[in-house]
C-alpha cells in the first residue's frame, strides 16, 4: 500500500510510512520455504464449536433405506421431539435479557479493575435474583410429584396427567412477569415431559423407574431446573462470543451407535471455508453466545437422563450438564482479555513512540485469540501473533503520542460525541480515541481467524490482507474527517461512537442519525429477520397499511463482541420506543444489510454484508453486524394513511393456547415415521382474511394466500441457510436442524462428485419444493372446503391467530433426502444417480387446524 | 372561702388525680409494645409531671382551706393550675395518641422494629463520640411527610425535656421508612451539634458566588444533614423515596418561601441524586435524574426565578461534596463518609451483600439486629429500583421486622389458592 489512509492529518513529520510493504520488519525471510499446511486451518470453526472429539455423526448410521432401529431409540428420538418446545426457548432469551438489564441498572456501571472480582459479583447478585425463580421452578415439580404419586402410573392416561397439571397452569404469581412466562413454559415442558414418558412406559420400553415414571422425569426437571437457570446466568456474565457447544455432537452414548465415518473437524473446516467462496461476507465470530442452543441441550440431557440404565447413570450425566469448569474457565479468559484491552488503551494514551506500545499489542492479539479459541492446534500461532503485531504497530505509528492522537480525540468528539448529544471531558475523549485504536485491532484479530491456510502461510498475502482490512475497520471506526476520500462510508462527517460511555463498552453507533421519508415504495421487497417482510413489520406494529408517507428516524448501530440486540435497545434511552430490554422494544430492531441501506438511506456502504444465518432471527448475530431501529417522527400532511386496524388484543387466559404474533412456516421432517410437516402458523389478522374468503366460498384464494409462505420456507429449508424453521427428527438420537446438515451434504456432494452433480442435487430439490407447493395450495383448497366451519371455529377462539399443520404422511420423496445424507458418508455417487433419481409421487397431505400457536 | 373556689379547686384536684392513671391514655397491650427503655423513661417523665401537678392541686386545696386565705391569689394560683393541668394533659395526650397507634398488633410490631431501626441509627453515630444515646418511639399517622419531637426539646408542661424521641412516620411509607431515618437524623445532627457548623460551612463556602446564596443554603443546613443521615444509611432508596413524596407538581417542587427549613424540592433532590453520584459513581439515579429534570422543566415558571434556579442548581456539586467530604468537628474531625460505612449502603455491595447472605427470614436474630439498618437499605433499594417485585420484598420486610422484635411473624398474605409456589421464600 502506498499511500496512507489517513486523511488530513499533519504529514509534516515524515517518518516514512509510505510504503508501508517495505518498511516494517518481517518476522519471515523471504527465503524461507513454505512449509505445507503449516497453518490449520480449523480456526474460524474452533471459535463456534467445541473441541472435544470426535464430532459424532449420527446420519453415517443411515446405512440403507428401510434399515429398522431399535425401539429404544425410536422411543428416545421421539421423546425428544416431543419435549422440545419452541417457546423454551424463547423464554430463556428473555431470561437472559432480564439478567442484563438487572445487570446494567444495578451493577455494571460500577465495575472495578478487577474484572473477574466483579464476574463474581455478578453471578451472586444474578442467582439472588433469580432465587424466587428456582424455587417457584422446584415447588412446581414438587408439588406436580407429590400429586402424581397418588396415581397408578402404570395405566396414566393423557387426562389424567392433563388434569393434574391443570391445577398449576395458572399459579405463576412471582411478580416479576419474565420470570413467570418462564416458569408457565416451564410447566408445559415438564407436561410434554411426562406425557412423552408416559408414552414410553406404554410401549413397554425398559427406563430406569418404570413403575413412577413421572417422579423419574419431574424429579430431572426439578434438578435441571437450577441448572439451566445458572447457566443462563454464567453465559450473560461471560459475554463470549462463542456458540455453545452443539449438544448434538454429545450424544447419547447409550444407544451404543458407532459412528462408521466421523466428519473430523478439519473437513468441516473446509466445508466451512468452501462456504465462503460463494458468500463473500466476512467471517467473523458471533457477537454474544447463542442461548438458544440452550433449549437443545436441556431436552437432550433431560432425554438421556430418563433413559439412563441405572440412577447413577443418570446422575452423572446431570453432575456433567450442571459442570462449570468451562465456564470459569471462559471467565478467566475473558478477564485476561479486557485486563490486556485495558493495558493497550492506557499505552496509546501514554506512549511516545510505537516501541513502548508493541508488547500491549501483542498481549492483546494473543489473549484475543485464546478467548476465541483459535490456534489451539495451530503450530505457527505465536509467528502470526507477532507478524499482525508488528504490522499492526506500524499501521497506528501515526496516532501514537499526543501530537497525533489529539485530533482523532477532537473529531470523535466533534463528529461523534456532540452529533449523539453526548458530554464527555478531555480525558473521556483521549480514552475513546485509544479505545478506537485497540476495537480496530480486536476486529482485525477476529478477521484473522477467517482467513485460509493458503493466506496464512503467505507473508505478503497475509500482510496485503491485513492492510486491506485495517483500511476497511479505520473507515468503520475513525471518524469519516480522518479517512480518505474514496474510502468513507458517507459524505457527511459522522463517526462511529462505542457506547455507552459509562461501564463496558456494548455497541457502536453511528452518530448521524438520519432521516428518511418512507412509503411502500421505498420499503417494497426490503427484508427483516426471518426472511419477514418490513412492510408487515410497519403494518402489524405503527398500524401503517395501504398508502402512506411517514418521515422516520433511522438510528444505526454495530455489534461488537458482547453485543445483543436487547441490550442495545435497554441502553438507548433517549430514543423513543426503545429503552427497554422487553421483546416488544429489540424486535423493533432490524438487519442492516448494503441492499437495505442502499434502498433505505440511499448509501449501500453504511450497510454491512453478512451470511444469510445472520439474518434468521435476533438472538443470533455476528460481531460487526450492522443495524437499524425507525423512529417515527410524523406523517407527512395531505397522504392521509389507510390504517390497518389491529385486533384489540385478547386477554391470555388459562388455557387458552398462545397466540400467533407473525405470520411465519415451518416444517418438520420425521424420518421416524417418514412423515414431513408443514407448519403454518398465521396472525389474527391473516386468518381473518381466510375466514374472509371462506365464507365467500373462495376457497382457492384462501388457499392461494399461503403460497408464497410456503415456498419461501420450503426453499429456504432445503436449498439455503435458514435453518431454524427446520426441524428433523432422525431415528438416531439427535435433532438437528439441516443448516448443519443439507448445506454441507450438498457441498460435500459437490466436493466428491463435482459440480455437476452439486447442481443435479440442487435442481432435484427445486422440483420437489415445486410439486410440493402446488399439491400443498391443492390440498388446502379441497381441505378448507371441508374444513371450513372447523376453520372458522378455530379462528373465533379465544386464541390470537390460527396454525394450520399439513402434514404428508409416508412420503417417499423422503427417500431422495436420504440418499443426498449417504453422499456424506462419502460413498461415491456417479451423476446419473441423482440427476435420474424420480421424483416419486408426493401423498396428499392431511390439514389439522388449531387455535392459536401450536408448535411442531 | 367562696365555696364556687372551693368546688373549682376540687374539680382540678380531682382531674389532676385521675391523669396518674396511664392506662386511660393508652391499654396496657400498647404499652408493653414499647421498648423497655422507653416505656421506663416515659413513665417516669411523665409520672414525675402528673406528680408535680398533683402536689400543687393538694397545696392549692390546702391553701385555700386556711384562715385568712385571700380570694384573690386563690383564683389566681388556681387559673395557674387551669394552664399547667391543660398543659400537661396535651403532653400526655401527645404520648397516648402515639402508643396508641400500636393498638393493632401487627402494626404495633411495625411501629416496634421502626424503633429499633431508629434507635440502632441514633446509636451509631452518637456512641463513638460519647453522647448519649436517648430512646425513640415512632407513631403512624396521616400525611405525607414524617416528623420528629426531638429528644431533649422543652415539652409543652414546661416541666424539663422530652426524654424520648417520638419520630411520626406516615401511613404511605411504611414499607419504606427511610423518612424515618431522615427524622433520626436530626435527632442526631442536634446532639452533635452539626446544624450550626453545616451552616457556618455553607454560607462560607458559597458566598463567594454570593452572600445571599450563601445564607439560602446555610438556612436550609437542618434538613441538608438529616436527608445526608438518611442518604448514609439508606443510600439510593432514601434519595428515590424522597423523590416520591417531593413529586407533587411544579406547585410543590418549585415551591420557595423565604426562610422555610425545607429547601426547594426541585433542588432538594437534585443534591440527594449528586451525593449518590459523588459516593458511588453511575447507577439508577442517572435515569432519576433525568427524568427529573425533564418531568419539571423551567420554562414552565417565570422568568426571573429561572436565573436563580440555574444559580442554585450549580451550588449543588459544592454543596453534597461539603456534606459527604469536608471534615467537621461534629464527627470528631471526619468528614461524613469517613465517620458512617457509607459504601455499605453502595448498589453493588448492597446486592452482593445480601446474595451471600441469602434470604433474611432464614438469619439468626443477632445478625437481623446487627445488621438492620443495612437490611433497611437493601430492601427499600429493592422496592425502589425492582418495584414489580415490591409486594414480595414487602412481604419479607414483614417477616424480618416480627423477628427482629422477637414476635412470631404475622404473615397474612398467603394466597388461598393452589400452594403458593414460592412456599418459604
Amino acid at each position: 500500500m502506498d499511500q496512507s489512509m489517513y486523511s488530513n492529518w499533519d504529514t509534516s513529520t515524515d517518518n516514512g510510512h509510505d510504503d508501508l510493504l517495505h518498511q516494517h520488519e518481517s518476522p519471515f525471510s523471504l527465503n524461507t520455504p513454505v512449509v505445507e499446511n503449516e497453518f490449520v486451518t480449523a480456526p474460524a470453526i474452533d471459535a463456534y464449536i467445541e473441541r472435544e472429539s470426535p464430532f459424532f455423526n449420527p446420519l453415517t448410521t443411515a446405512t440403507a433405506e428401510g434399515e429398522s432401529f431399535g425401539p429404544q431409540e425410536q422411543a428416545f428420538v421421539q421423546f425428544l421431539d416431543e419435549i422440545q418446545e419452541d417457546e423454551f426457548s424463547e423464554a430463556i432469551v428473555d431470561l437472559a435479557n432480564e439478567a442484563e438489564r438487572y445487570l446494567a441498572e444495578h451493577v455494571s456501571s460500577q465495575h472495578t479493575s478487577n474484572q473477574l472480582r466483579d464476574a463474581q459479583m455478578e453471578e451472586e447478585v444474578l442467582t439472588n435474583h433469580f432465587q424466587p425463580l428456582a424455587v417457584a421452578s422446584e415447588n412446581l415439580m414438587d408439588h406436580l410429584m407429590r400429586d402424581f404419586a397418588k396415581l397408578d402410573q402404570e395405566t396414566l392416561t393423557e387426562g389424567q396427567i392433563d388434569d393434574i397439571f391443570e391445577r398449576y397452569e395458572s399459579n405463576h404469581s412471582l411478580g416479576n412477569p419474565v420470570f413467570e412466562e418462564f416458569l408457565k413454559k416451564l410447566w408445559k415442558k415438564a407436561k410434554k415431559a411426562a406425557k412423552g414418558v408416559a408414552k414410553v412406559v406404554k410401549k413397554g420400553i425398559n427406563i430406569v423407574k418404570k413403575l413412577n415414571p413421572m417422579n423419574l422425569v419431574l424429579g430431572r426437571l426439578k434438578k435441571m431446573a437450577r441448572g439451566l437457570l445458572g447457566k443462563i446466568v454464567r453465559k450473560v456474565i461471560n459475554r463470549l462470543p462463542q456458540m455453545l457447544r452443539n449438544p448434538a455432537r454429545m450424544l447419547a452414548r447409550k444407544l451404543g451407535i458407532s459412528a462408521e465415518l466421523e466428519l473430523n473437524e478439519m473437513e468441516e473446516a473446509e466445508l466451512m471455508v468452501e462456504d465462503q467462496e460463494f458468500d463473500l461476507s466476512p467471517v467473523l465470530p458471533p457477537a454474544s453466545a447463542d442461548l438458544e442452543i440452550l433449549e437443545q441441550e436441556f431436552n437432550l440431557r433431560l432425554a438421556e437422563q430418563t433413559f439412563a440404565n441405572t440412577e447413577e447413570e443418570a446422575d452423572q450425566i446431570l453432575a456433567a450438564y450442571n459442570d462449570t469448569r468451562q465456564d470459569l474457565q471462559d471467565r478467566e479468559a475473558e478477564a485476561r482479555f479486557e485486563h490486556a484491552r485495558e493495558r493497550l488503551i492506557e499505552a496509546l494514551q501514554t506512549a511516545q513512540s510505537p516501541e513502548e506500545v508493541r508488547p500491549h499489542v501483542e498481549e492483546f492479539v494473543g489473549t484475543a485469540l485464546m478467548v476465541l479459541r483459535w490456534g489451539i492446534r495451530i503450530i505457527g500461532r505465536k509467528r502470526v501473533i507477532n507478524f499482525i503485531s508488528g504490522l499492526f504497530t506500524k499501521l497506528i505509528a501515526r496516532l501514537i503520542g499526543k501530537k497525533y492522537a489529539a485530533p482523532l480525540a477532537r473529531t470523535l468528539v466533534s463528529k461523534g460525541f456532540s452529533l449523539l448529544n453526548l458530554e464527555v471531558s478531555e480525558h473521556e475523549a483521549d480514552t475513546a480515541a485509544a479505545e478506537s485504536i485497540a476495537q480496530v485491532l480486536e476486529e482485525i484479530t477476529y478477521h484473522t481467524t477467517g482467513l485460509s491456510a493458503e493466506v496464512l502461510n503467505d507473508q505478503e498475502l497475509l500482510e496485503q490482507e491485513i492492510v486491506e482490512q485495517f483500511s476497511a475497520l479505520v473507515a468503520q471506526n475513525f471518524p469519516s474527517d480522518m479517512v480518505q476520500e474514496e474510502l468513507r462510508e458517507s459524505e457527511v462527517g459522522a463517526a462511529w461512537v462505542l457506547l455507552p460511555r459509562r461501564g463496558r463498552r456494548r455497541y457502536k453507533k453511528y452518530s448521524r442519525v438520519l432521516e428518511v421519508n418512507l412509503d411502500r415504495a421505498k420499503v417494497r421487497g426490503i427484508k427483516t429477520f426471518g426472511g419477514q417482510y418490513l412492510q408487515s413489520f410497519l403494518r402489524r406494529r405503527h398500524q401503517l397499511g395501504g398508502s402512506y408517507k411517514v418521515r422516520v428516524k433511522v438510528h444505526i448501530y454495530q455489534a461488537i463482541r458482547g453485543t445483543t440486540l436487547s441490550h442495545i435497545s435497554l441502553l438507548e434511552r433517549n430514543v423513543r420506543g426503545l429503552g427497554s430490554s422487553r421483546r416488544s422494544a429489540w424486535s423493533q430492531i432490524h438487519p442492516l444489510t448494503p441492499q437495505v441501506a442502499g434502498q433505505l438511506l440511499g448509501n449501500p456502504r453504511l450497510g454491512s454484508r453478512v451470511a444469510a444465518r445472520w439474518l434468521s432471527n435476533r438472538n443470533r448475530i455476528q460481531v460487526g453486524q450492522r443495524f437499524y431501529y425507525l423512529e417515527l417522527v410524523s406523517q407527512a400532511a395531505g397522504t392521509p394513511p389507510a390504517p390497518v386496524r389491529p385486533q384489540p388484543p385478547r386477554p391470555v387466559l388459562p388455557g387458552i393456547p398462545s397466540g400467533v404474533t407473525k405470520d411465519d412456516a415451518y416444517v418438520k421432517l420425521d424420518f421416524t415415521r417418514s412423515t414431513m410437516t408443514l407448519a403454518l402458523m398465521m396472525t389474527e389478522a391473516k386468518a381473518a382474511e381466510v375466514t374472509r374468503r371462506i365464507k365467500a366460498n373462495d376457497y382457492l384464494g384462501a388457499a392461494t394466500t399461503f403460497r408464497t409462505s410456503i415456498r419461501d420456507a420450503l426453499n429456504n429449508i432445503l436449498l439455503k441457510d435458514i435453518g431454524r424453521h427446520v426441524k428433523v427428527v432422525m431415528e438416531l438420537s439427535e435433532d438437528q436442524y439441516l443448516e448443519d446438515f443439507l448445506g454441507k451434504l450438498l457441498k460435500a456432494g459437490g466436493r466428491i462428485v463435482g459440480g455437476a452433480a452439486k447442481e443435479g442435487l440442487k435442481m432435484a430439490v427445486k422440483k420437489i419444493i415445486q410439486r410440493l407447493v402446488k399439491l400443498a395450495e391443492k390440498a388446502l383448497a379441497n381441505h378448507l372446503r371441508r374444513l371450513r366451519n372447523d376453520f372458522i371455529r378455530a379462528q373465533e377462539n379465544g386464541a390470537q391467530g390460527l396454525t394450520l399443520h399439513l402434514v404428508f404422511v409416508d412420503m417417499p420423496g423422503m427417500a431422495l433426502i436420504r440418499t443426498l445424507f449417504k453422499l456424506k458418508q462419502g460413498r461415491p455417487v456417479s451423476v446419473g444417480d441423482v440427476t435420474g433419481t424420480v421424483i416419486p409421487a408426493i401423498p396428499t397431505p392431511d390439514l389439522r387446524i388449531f387455535p392459536g400457536r401450536k408448535s411442531l | 372561702m367562696s365555696l364556687h373556689l372551693i368546688r373549682q379547686i376540687d374539680h382540678w384536684q380531682a382531674a389532676t388525680q385521675r391523669l396518674s392513671d396511664f392506662q386511660g391514655l393508652a391499654s396496657a397491650s400498647t404499652w408493653e409494645q414499647l421498648e423497655r427503655y422507653t416505656d421506663t423513661f416515659l413513665r417516669a417523665r411523665l409520672g414525675a409531671s402528673v406528680r408535680r401537678l398533683q402536689q400543687e392541686a393538694d397545696h392549692l386545696m390546702q391553701l385555700a382551706r386556711q384562715e385568712g386565705a385571700r380570694e384573690e391569689d386563690i383564683l389566681r394560683d388556681l387559673q395557674q393550675l387551669r394552664r399547667r393541668y391543660l398543659a400537661t394533659e396535651v403532653t400526655l395526650d401527645y404520648f397516648g395518641d402515639a402508643i396508641n397507634t400500636r393498638t393493632n398488633p401487627s402494626l404495633g410490631r411495625h411501629l416496634a422494629a421502626l424503633d429499633k431501626l431508629a434507635g440502632a441509627a441514633i446509636e451509631r453515630a452518637l456512641r463513638p463520640l460519647g453522647h448519649l444515646v436517648p430512646p425513640v418511639m415512632t407513631y403512624i399517622d396521616k400525611g405525607l411527610g414524617a416528623s420528629i419531637l426531638k429528644a431533649g426539646l422543652r415539652l409543652w408542661d414546661q416541666r424539663g425535656v422530652n426524654p424520648v424521641a417520638v419520630i411520626k412516620v406516615v401511613r404511605h411509607n411504611i414499607y419504606r421508612p427511610t423518612a424515618l431515618i431522615h427524622e433520626a437524623g436530626h435527632q442526631i445532627a442536634y446532639a452533635l451539634n452539626w446544624n450550626a457548623e453545616l451552616a457556618e460551612v455553607l454560607r462560607r463556602e458559597l458566598s463567594s458566588e454570593s452572600p445571599v446564596i450563601g445564607n439560602l443554603w446555610a438556612g436550609w443546613s437542618s434538613e441538608i444533614a438529616a436527608d445526608a443521615f438518611a442518604f448514609a444509611y439508606t443510600g439510593y432508596g432514601a434519595v428515590a423515596t424522597l423523590h416520591d413524596v417531593l413529586s407533587g407538581g411544579p406547585n410543590l417542587v418549585f415551591q420557595y418561601r423565604p426562610g422555610a427549613v425545607h429547601p426547594m424540592p426541585y433542588l432538594r433532590t437534585l443534591l440527594g441524586i449528586e451525593m449518590c453520584r459523588l459516593a458511588f459513581g453511575s447507577g439508577p439515579w442517572d435515569d432519576l435524574e433525568r427524568n427529573w429534570i425533564a418531568s419539571n422543566p423551567l420554562h414552565q415558571l417565570e422568568g426571573e426565578i429561572i436565573p436563580w434556579l440555574k444559580l442554585n442548581r450549580l451550588m449543588v456539586p459544592k454543596v453534597a461534596a461539603i456534606v459527604l467530604q469536608r471534615p467537621m468537628r461534629a464527627f470528631g474531625g471526619s468528614s461524613l463518609q469517613q465517620y458512617l460505612p457509607i459504601q455499605e449502603v453502595h448498589p453493588r455491595n448492597l446486592l452482593q451483600w445480601g446474595s451471600r447472605l441469602g434470604p433474611p427470614n432464614a438469619w439468626p436474630v443477632s445478625d437481623l439486629r446487627n445488621n438492620s439498618l443495612r437490611l433497611l437499605a437493601l430492601s427499600v433499594y429493592k422496592q425502589v429500583t425492582e418495584s414489580y417485585q415490591s409486594p414480595a420484598f414487602r412481604r419479607e420486610m414483614d417477616h424480618w421486622f416480627s423477628r427482629l422484635t422477637d414476635w412470631p411473624s404475622l404473615h397474612h398474605s398467603q394466597p388461598q389458592t393452589a400452594p403458593a409456589l414460592l412456599g418459604e421464600y
